[in-house]
């Protein structure tokens, strides 16, 4: 179980971007994180992975502080060294049992070339697969589906299902779709505020929720801007 | 490009900081007036083109910018070859100003020379380069440079044994592999390499440098061992530059962590990595390189305990 618990965050001094903001996020599930551009989700990620510290509050992950110990973090931009071959990038994340030809015959990555020819998509993927590697129990993914093409978001999606179990996983998305044909849960926050928690079994009603005054706003605008 | 460049440069200004901006203005005065006194002799105006070569060599492979001026600039190779003679300003005063016209000459065809494109088969030839598997997995810097700076590595060490007769020639190729070797820990790696070592701030930051000191150490072990015994009356001169050469990329490690920052580069580590290759030139700066190693290797734990705390 992932605690947050009142956490406040500030880019600058006196704009708050997380005020008292909490969220509990469940074992074995996969939580999504959606909200509009500069919304906070890739900071809620970046402070929960502890790159950031919250100004207050407190995350605990099963009762511990949240560690590299226990997270696995996927990057929106992954830096690679452009020299080095994916597989050299792989074998730095420790674990005996992965193996790594096997695992490639799902993502199809030319392991033994330098990244630096790798397109956008193979370098998320790579990223992902040393995610899997490291074995992690709590993965967080931000964006993981940007860049990638259909078949491998359909694999991806088949995957975060297959290993959820013994996992939380926590995703990003600005694709809502990628989000409800793939979470348990998802958790709709917008400058910094959670608006809304949905079960999946509440799904329908988040695009009525979210985009109903989002349309309106922007038939308004679009009516002057066209006009005028 | 005029107008970016002065807003990079304000923007360093205002990161380095007064105290570090002083420092920087200090060595700036302290080369310049060695650079007078050097270019006074032929033969010092010979070795202050060549290194200057080098140097801008170096910085042309190194520099990440280039394939926005390709994109934005009609002419980028004009646009560099300007940069750098205005970057080299001070040289081709002193040059001019003592009559070694020569020498001027050859800067003149050297500098367009060393920036001209690397050869296209560079890129397989890099591919193909299979030291790096040689390496410890955990040595991703010394994989990346290598292929990075593959060509010039091997041209410098090629030209270096073919004149191994001469004294000079080891120990110049030496420094300036010192040279590249130290543009490897240029690069801030992500988040997940750098917790995918595992280990607790202080051991991190020894395990990076005794792998690279046992790395640099076994690679300067031919050199040295050749030029001890071509040139027995001075046995000293290799093992001293080798240490030196260590205690230098120690130092542009501990910038590295000082100034690190997940995916970022720091124009603050830029300078102060800049002032040990120079240092490496200008024996008075060692002090000053050994008093900042000291002061960065807890600015580096400080600086990285936040993301590797949980290692303890």
């Amino acid at each position: 179980m992932i605690l947050i618990d009142s956490i406040s965050f500030a880019w600058q001094k006196d704009q708050p971007l997380f005020n008292g903001f909490s969220l509990s996020l469940t074992e074995g599930e996969i939580h999504g994180i959606a909200g509009l551009n500069g919304a906070g989700k890739t900071t809620l990620l970046n402070i929960l992975a502890s790159y950031l510290k919250p100004d207050h509050g407190h995350i605990s992950i099963n009762g511990n502080k949240p560690s590299g110990k226990q997270i696995a973090f996927l990057e929106t931009e992954n830096f690679f060294y452009a020299y080095i071959t994916g597989r050299e990038y792989l074998q730095l994340f420790k674990n005996k049992h992965f193996n790594d030809d096997a695992w490639n015959e799902l993502f199809g990555l030319p392991l033994d070339e330098l990244i630096e020819h790798y397109s956008t998509g193979m370098k998320k993927k790579l990223a992902i697969m040393a995610c899997i590697r490291s074995d992690k129990p709590v993965m967080i993914l931000d964006e993981p589906f940007n860049g990638l093409d259909l078949e491998s978001s359909r694999m991806l999606r088949s995957l975060l299902l297959k290993i959820r179990a013994s996992k939380t996983i926590l995703i990003t998305s600005h694709i809502l779709e990628s989000l409800t044909n793939l979470c348990d849960h998802i958790h709709y926050i917008e400058k910094g505020k959670l608006v809304f928690s949905q079960a999946k079994q509440d799904f329908d009603e988040i695009e009525h929720k979210i985009f109903r005054s989002l349309e309106d706003k922007h038939k308004d605008l679009l009516g002057r801007l066209l006009d005028s | 490009m005029v107008r970016l460049r002065v807003l990079q440069a304000g923007r360093m200004a205002t990161t380095l900081g007064l105290p570090h901006l002083l420092l920087l203005l200090a060595v700036l005065a302290t080369g310049l007036a060695l650079l007078w006194s050097v270019t006074k002799s032929p033969e010092g105006a010979r070795w202050s083109v060549w290194l200057s070569v080098a140097a801008i060599a170096s910085l042309h492979q190194n520099r990440n910018d280039r394939p926005f001026a390709d994109r934005q600039l009609e002419q980028p190779m004009q646009w560099f070859l300007a940069e750098y003679m205005l970057l080299l300003t001070p040289l081709w005063l002193c040059i001019i100003a003592h009559g070694q016209l020569t020498e001027l000459l050859w800067m003149l065809l050297l500098i367009p020379i060393s920036i001209l494109k690397q050869p296209g088969k560079h890129h397989r030839l890099a591919q193909l380069f299979k030291l790096g598997r040689l390496l410890p997995r955990e040595a991703i810097e010394w994989k990346a440079g290598l292929r990075r700076f593959y060509l010039p590595l091997v041209v410098i060490n090629t030209a270096g044994f073919a004149a191994a007769f001469y004294p000079v020639a080891l120990p110049l190729s030496q420094v300036l592999t010192g040279w590249l070797v130290m543009g490897f820990f240029e690069k801030n790696e992500s988040l997940p390499m750098l917790r995918s070592f595992e280990l607790p701030p202080s051991r991190f930051l020894w395990r990076k440098i005794a792998l690279h000191a046992r790395i640099y150490s076994l690679i300067s072990l031919p050199p040295s061992l050749i030029f001890i015994f071509l040139h027995p009356e001075y046995w000293f001169a290799m093992p001293l530059l080798v240490l030196t050469m260590l205690v230098l990329h120690t130092y542009a490690i501990l910038v590295k962590y000082t100034f690190y920052d997940p995916q970022q580069a720091s124009p603050a580590g830029g300078f102060f990595r800049a002032l040990g290759g120079v240092a490496a030139l200008l024996p008075l700066l060692f002090p000053l390189i050994l008093l900042l190693g000291i002061r960065f290797y807890f600015k580096a734990l400080n600086n990285i305990k936040p993301l590797l705390h949980d290692f303890d």
